[in-house]
């Protein structure tokens, strides 16, 4: 089986109204990445299925045009961008290279992140959202393998 | 409508969604202004930033404005009601105010906004702030689901059979079902493209159009081509005068 090609310099943003961040892609972009926009889940697992990105940055309500894609009677009925971080999960992006949003502050959301052992923020904080990308982009996991290597 | 001590599914289901909405643009505007403190944000587009950060304020502000509207309405505070007496509405300056505003957000998208016959001075009494939230709504709906690299028309005209003042917003995109042409004007109603296209929206648009009308004795119709993928917001007027 060929391995998905690795793009260290790109972060898949997943949501559907770009044009609320592009204060994230200014950030991104300031700090020497690019970044690929995703607005469906669809085009974000289709994304995932041809490159695996430094970081994985999903909104959780985005829209499913495929219901198949998510897990029926689970969460991510209600929070379709919960498919996104469990499919960039078994892809082989690590726990600190993945982060939900959202605007609601929601137990069964952040149960869910524990499960899937990513990060979990609300929007309107962005600050504490670019700390974490900051610490994210601080880790570069393939270095990190080489080193051991 | 319910009384507001007893909220219903609906009511509640309105306001998640209507906090999502405002939440959204409120957000970009403290990424924004944090990347303006932190240096993020290089000199020479300061300036465009802080025009980025007044379109999503006053996006913010038309939100509000929905929800002030609809509450009032479903409380009968006629207290901005359109009286006889209202204010003479200069409509292409109205929609192109209304344009104004959505011209950044279409041409990042590659969309434009073009209005047919700027010179003819179409005018309707009625409360401007009112007129001018009916073309933000529209204008609102038809960049955000228009097709990339396409064109929203604006264009008024008058139907000679009943002398009524017409105009239709016209844009291209995926449009709606025939048998929700009526249901778009109902509270939370939103369609399967819309939803298909952006996951959270208030459904209250086009509610608030058709009841800010209806009190001037305008109405509001929806039809959709598929052949050709265009959408038409057609608003009548039947008393209206030329400036």
């Amino acid at each position: 089986m060929t391995p998905i090609p690795r793009l260290a310099d790109t972060i898949l943003l997943a949501d559907d109204e770009p044009y609320n961040l592009g204060w994230l892609v200014e950030f991104i972009v300031s700090k020497g990445l690019k970044v690929v926009n995703a607005r469906t889940v669809d085009e974000a697992i289709d994304s995932m299925s041809k490159h695996k990105y430094r970081a994985v940055v999903a909104d959780l309500s985005i829209p499913v045009h495929d219901l198949s894609l998510v897990a029926p009677a689970s969460p991510q009925e209600r929070y379709p961008g919960l498919a996104i971080a469990d499919i960039a999960r078994t892809r082989g992006h690590l726990d600190r290279q993945v982060i939900i949003y959202s605007v609601h502050d929601d137990d069964i959301v952040r149960a869910e992140s524990k499960r899937l052992g990513c990060t979990y923020l609300l929007k309107g904080r962005p600050r504490q959202f670019k700390e974490e990308l900051v610490s994210v982009l601080s880790f570069d996991p393939l270095n990190q393998q080489q080193k051991q290597l | 409508m319910n009384s507001p001590h007893h909220p219903d599914a609906l009511d509640l289901r309105l306001l998640a969604n209507f906090i999502h909405q405002v939440v959204n643009p409120l957000n970009g505007v403290i990424g924004t202004v944090d990347n303006l403190l932190d240096g993020t944000v290089a000199l020479d587009k300061r300036h465009q930033r802080l025009a980025a950060i007044r379109a999503q304020l006053e996006w913010s502000v038309m939100l509000v404005r929905n929800l002030a509207y609809f509450t009032e309405s479903s409380l009968g505070v006629e207290s901005r009601k359109q009286s006889p007496a209202a204010k003479i509405c200069v409509i292409p300056q109205l929609v192109i105010e209304a344009a104004l505003f959505f011209q950044e957000s279409g041409l990042s998208e590659g969309i434009n906004i073009h209005l047919e016959d700027r010179e003819t001075q179409y005018a309707v009494r009625g409360s401007p702030d009112l007129l001018r939230q009916v073309f933000m709504n529209l204008l609102d709906n038809a960049v955000k689901y228009s097709d990339a690299d396409s064109t929203v028309t604006i264009r008024p005209w008058i139907q000679k059979s009943t002398n009524h003042f017409i105009l239709e917003v016209r844009n291209y995109g995926p449009g709606f079902r025939f048998d929700e042409a009526e249901l778009l004007f109902k509270v939370g109603y939103r369609s399967e493209q819309a939803i298909k296209r952006v996951a959270s929206g208030t459904g209250l648009g086009l509610f608030i159009c058709r009841r800010i009308l209806m009190e001037i004795d305008a109405s509001i119709e929806a039809e959709y081509s598929r052949q050709n993928r265009e959408v038409i917001m057609r608003l009548r007027f039947p008393n209206w005068e030329v400036m």
